[in-house]
């Protein structure tokens, strides 16, 4: 055996998981507050998920955006390193600068998308209470025009009846995959399930032929989405206190 | 560089070509209970050698695709000798010749396919455990329940080539130790989509190459080993490593070594399914490693001593030339080959 | 031999003088460069010296064609002939522009029709380039995959490398490709001429409908290898074609001939028949082979045929129906059948964006529009013909009234109404 022990190199494929998530002013309070608290208290139960998988690592990219967007950090780190840093609050809704700082990291040269992360299409999980408040098409075009995009599992959520639903369905691509709540448990919840379903699905690997359904895993994930969004217990109204 | 045969005291030759093939199952396979969909072949004469890998689809639709792969390992291997018996004709386009080759195995995949659904007709079974829309596509298509990705290739001491459809790779080493992939790539195969056999235009699908120029080894492997590496560079470098233990030590322990290294790499790595299987020139692959490694080993020697005496002999044409030496997950053959101790 | 070199000047045979201006390409005769004739941009082809098999005999025959001028304006054709230097020549012609695509690319799927109207635009135009070269008295030579071009928007086409092109029984010595070119012209039999031409037009007009060649199927694909001897058998010796109706050992292949699998159920008996015909008794039988005037007649019915899916806008034929309903091919609308103008010589379906052409009302040119189907504005279930000509339409009703029709003026399609375009006289049934 001892001509192979000096093999390097060998890595699990990657999959990365994209929260981008709105920090502008209108999200003080229980909105923040719940979203800081689910995905703080998801992140290690998508590490369990990697553990069990076999054959999948997760890694973590978080963009926040208010007046302007940036980075939680410069790389997209595995889900068992990975330490939630609180969001705060400030400024308006520049989604279109997420959208064009999201376009620069799905790649490989200077993005997130290094080999090993290329093998599993990314899971894009969006998140936002209002209206853009910067031009954002152009920025949400070039996105659609990026492959990585293109092939990533999508979802988003409105928090609140002031988002802008259209906006969010424009990014998902259609309706089914944008869901909205009223109440910081129901956004808790539903930020628990995105993350565990879009990392089951996205990490499981199954050569499909060109010829077949391509879209099978958006629409499985838009499935159990739906099927999860008629069994959460929401109110009908925006009660964020 | 001359290509020259090793000779023995005896005057009989060794082959030019040696090789070997191995497939094993994937650890995600084994913890989801699903069999090994990968298949591996190599054949070697005195003038060139073929090795193929395969990998059928996952996905409820090709349930059948386990053997899909092993069908279309057989009917590559078949039809490759068929197509080396026309050699004088190879002045012609390259393009031309490899596309007529790619259409016959790709006929002769689908008749195999079909041959064997009218033996072995889908069960009430198998098909309940699909959708309706998954049920009814494959009764019309059959095809799909057997798609499975194909490499192939061939080296002689003059060219080499390869043809491809779906995923995997396929590697090259040049006179100078350099391993390069040669295979036009598809930037449709992404995220798990992949070409296949079972395409109603895999025609169109197959990508090849062609080298003018001789060649030291080829590789090929399924998408599973690729998958495990970090990056390229990791990858080539694996399959150098390979040669050297094939140049240095005796078949049977190069193959075991090999063998528990893929399992460990699976378990590490991508957790698919994994295959490879490789080619090389005899004689020019010591050179090459020597000059690049420095290695004072006189493999020769290591050769000669540790091979048993009958294996000299000078084997009949049709004895070396005969089926493929196939390779299932448990290391079975199933050819008798006088040529590799089997135990 | 050396390229030649930006600014550098070439004479031609009329006296006239050319500047180099660039390298456009290269192929395995010689070398294409952009060149300026009297302010104007053409296409030089400057052959590779010695490559040519009678360079004497090529010459004359190349500035004999230059002089007799294109026979068509299908035709890329020799506009006028070089002088010889360095032991060897060229012809200047036309730039082909970018929305002329090489046919190769079509067979290869990088490239397809826009509908099945530039389709049949394309086998219309193909059929008239055959004509007009064979009225002038020439043979073509050398058709290939590689030598002519489309424009996949409208089917425009555009035949290049006319440097083979002959007068009947004069052979310049090109063999000729086996998968257009007649059997007997392979086999050695017969030099080439206008039988040998109507085969490789309907070879042609097979491969621009269904993408793929028609003697190509299970039995070509079982071969590993094309030899010389193999393809003489499949193309010359041993055909098969792959739809024929008796022998199905060269039926098309899954995975291979997609095309045909999927096209040829899609299209009218009449023109199955034709083919059917072309490649069955047509290749030994030279009478068999169907003229460009009967392709002609085939094609034209073909665009009469056409009628776009009220729902998806796909094109079908109104001669499938079955029970009056067509099933739209693409989106499985079921399309009641509509009204038909008919006469001896033609039936039109009578849908909205179908057009009648002068050909129709007075033999005239097809490309020539003179009455569109329009639909009433307030009604759109209402449907009428608009008479875009100069002539007059006189429009008879089923209880015997009359109306004259001018242009601009709008008549409604109804049952048992007769139009008569000056002498002939259509119903709508």
């Amino acid at each position: 055996m001892g001509k192979y022990d000096k093999v390097e190199g060998i890595s699990k494929r990657t999959m990365v998981l994209f929260f981008i998530i709105d920090k502008s002013y209108s999200m003080s309070g229980s909105k923040i507050g719940a979203v800081n608290v689910a995905v703080r208290e998801v992140i290690p139960e998508i590490q369990k998920i990697a553990e069990d998988s076999a054959d999948a690592n997760i890694k973590i990219a978080v963009l926040t955006f208010s007046s302007g967007a940036q980075w939680m950090y410069q790389s997209a780190i595995d889900a068992k390193d990975f330490q939630w840093n609180g969001i705060n609050v400030d400024g308006t809704t520049d989604i279109g600068q997420a959208f064009k700082l999201l376009n620069e990291k799905l790649a490989r040269n200077g993005g997130f998308m290094t080999d090993a992360a290329g093998s599993y299409a990314p899971a894009i999980f969006l998140m936002s209470d209002g209206q853009p408040t910067d031009e954002y098409k152009k920025a949400l075009a070039d996105l659609k025009n990026n492959n990585w995009f293109k092939a990533s599992l999508k979802a988003a959520v409105a928090i609140g009846d002031d988002a802008d639903k259209d906006m969010l369905a424009e990014f998902t691509g259609n309706l089914e995959s944008v869901l909205i709540v009223h109440t910081p448990e129901a956004l808790k919840k539903l930020i628990r399930f995105v993350s565990v379903t879009a990392s089951k699905i996205g990490s499981k690997s199954s050569n499909a032929p060109i010829d077949g359904e391509v879209q099978t895993k958006q629409s499985d994930f838009n499935q159990q989405i739906v099927d999860f969004n008629d069994t959460l217990i929401d109110s009908q109204y925006d009660d964020w206190n | 560089m001359e290509l020259i045969p090793l000779k023995t005291n005896g005057g009989v030759k060794l082959k030019y070509f040696k090789g070997d093939n191995i497939s094993v199952i994937g650890s995600s396979h084994i913890k989801t209970n699903t069999v090994c969909q990968d298949y591996s072949g190599h054949f070697c004469s005195n003038e060139y050698g073929i090795i193929v890998v395969c990998d059928g689809h996952g996905g409820e639709k090709h349930f059948r695709s386990d053997e899909g792969s092993k069908i279309a390992t057989n009917v590559a291997i078949e039809a490759i000798n068929e197509f080396m018996k026309f050699e004088k004709n190879f002045s012609r386009k390259k393009e031309s010749l490899l596309l007529q080759l790619e259409k016959n195995i790709i006929l002769n995949w689908n008749n195999a396919v079909n041959q064997h659904n009218g033996n072995f007709p889908f069960t009430e079974e198998e098909l309940n455990k699909l959708s309706d829309n998954n049920s009814k596509a494959v009764e019309n298509d059959i095809e799909v329940a057997y798609g499975s990705t194909l490499i192939a290739a061939v080296l002689t001491n003059k060219y080499c080539f390869g043809i491809q459809i779906g995923d995997g790779d396929c590697a090259v080493l040049d006179k100078n130790g350099v391993i390069s992939n040669h295979v036009p790539s598809d930037t449709r195969l992404q995220f798990n989509i992949t070409t296949s056999l079972c395409d109603k235009a895999a025609v169109q699908n197959f990508r090849h190459f062609w080298l003018d120029e001789p060649q030291v080894a080829l590789a090929v492997s399924t998408d599973g080993v690729r998958n495990s590496f970090s990056n390229e560079t990791y990858y080539f470098d694996f399959c150098k490593t390979i040669f050297e233990s094939y140049l240095e030590l005796p078949a049977e322990e190069a193959k075991n070594d090999l063998k528990e290294f893929l399992q460990r790499l699976t378990t590490d790595g991508s957790g698919d399914d994994v295959s490879i299987s490789i080619i090389y020139n005899s004689q020019a692959i010591e050179d090459v490693l020597k000059s690049i490694e420095g290695n004072a080993t006189n493999s020769n020697d290591n050769e000669l001593n540790k091979i048993p005496i009958e294996l000299y002999k000078e084997n009949k044409p049709e004895q070396c030339g005969d089926a493929a030496i196939m390779e299932d997950e448990n290391g079975k053959s199933n050819v008798d080959d006088p040529e590799r101790n089997n135990g | 031999m050396e390229e030649f070199k930006h600014g550098q000047k070439i004479k031609l045979t009329n006296g006239g003088e050319l500047t180099v201006v660039s390298k456009l390409g290269e192929g395995g005769q010689g070398i294409v460069y952009k060149v300026k004739y009297n302010d104007k941009e053409y296409a030089l082809k400057w052959y590779f010296p010695k490559l040519i098999k009678n360079p004497n005999k090529f010459y004359n025959n190349l500035s004999k064609n230059a002089t007799m001028g294109s026979p068509a304006k299908e035709f890329l054709w020799p506009l006028a002939v070089t002088d010889i230097q360095n032991s060897s020549f060229g012809y200047i012609m036309k730039i082909r522009t970018a929305e002329y695509k090489n046919f190769a690319h079509f067979l290869n799927a990088v490239v397809r029709f826009k509908s099945t109207n530039a389709v049949i635009d394309a086998t219309l135009n193909m059929v008239n380039a055959f004509q007009s070269l064979h009225r002038k008295g020439y043979s073509y030579q050398d058709l290939n995959d590689g030598n002519f071009f489309v424009n996949p928007d409208n089917g425009d086409i555009l035949i290049c490398d006319n440097d083979n092109v002959a007068p009947y029984g004069e052979s310049l010595g090109v063999g000729g490709k086996s998968r257009y070119m007649a059997p007997e012209v392979v086999l050695g039999k017969t030099k080439p001429n206008l039988d040998t031409d109507l085969f490789s037009l309907a070879v042609v007009l097979f491969m621009l409908i269904y993408i793929s060649h028609p003697l190509e199927g299970a039995k070509v694909a079982g071969c590993p290898c094309l030899t010389d001897e193999a393809e003489k058998k499949f193309y010359a010796s041993e055909p098969v074609f792959v739809c024929d109706p008796k022998d199905s050992s060269n039926r098309p292949v899954r995975g291979i001939h997609n095309n045909v699998i999927n096209l040829w159920p899609l299209f009218p008996q009449y023109l199955q028949n034709a083919f059917v015909r072309s490649f069955g008794d047509g290749i030994n039988n030279i009478s068999q082979r169907l003229m460009e005037a009967e392709w002609k007649k085939i094609f034209l019915r073909l665009k009469d045929d056409i009628l776009p899916c009220p729902k998806c806008g796909e094109e079908n034929f109104v001669s499938l129906a079955q029970n009056e309903i067509i099933d739209c091919c693409e989106c499985k609308n079921k399309i009641i059948k509509p009204l038909l103008l008919s006469y001896r010589d033609f039936e039109i379906a009578l849908a909205p964006t179908k057009n009648i052409t002068e050909w129709h009302t007075e033999d005239g040119d097809y490309l020539k529009i003179v009455g569109t189907v329009v639909q009433n504005k307030s009604n759109p279930n209402l449907w009428g013909i608009r008479n875009i000509s100069e002539k007059l339409w006189l429009v008879k009703f089923p209880n015997d009234d009359e109306k004259t029709v001018k242009q601009n003026e709008v008549m409604p399609i109804l049952k048992d109404v007769t139009i008569s375009f000056g002498t002939k006289k259509a119903i709508i049934n």
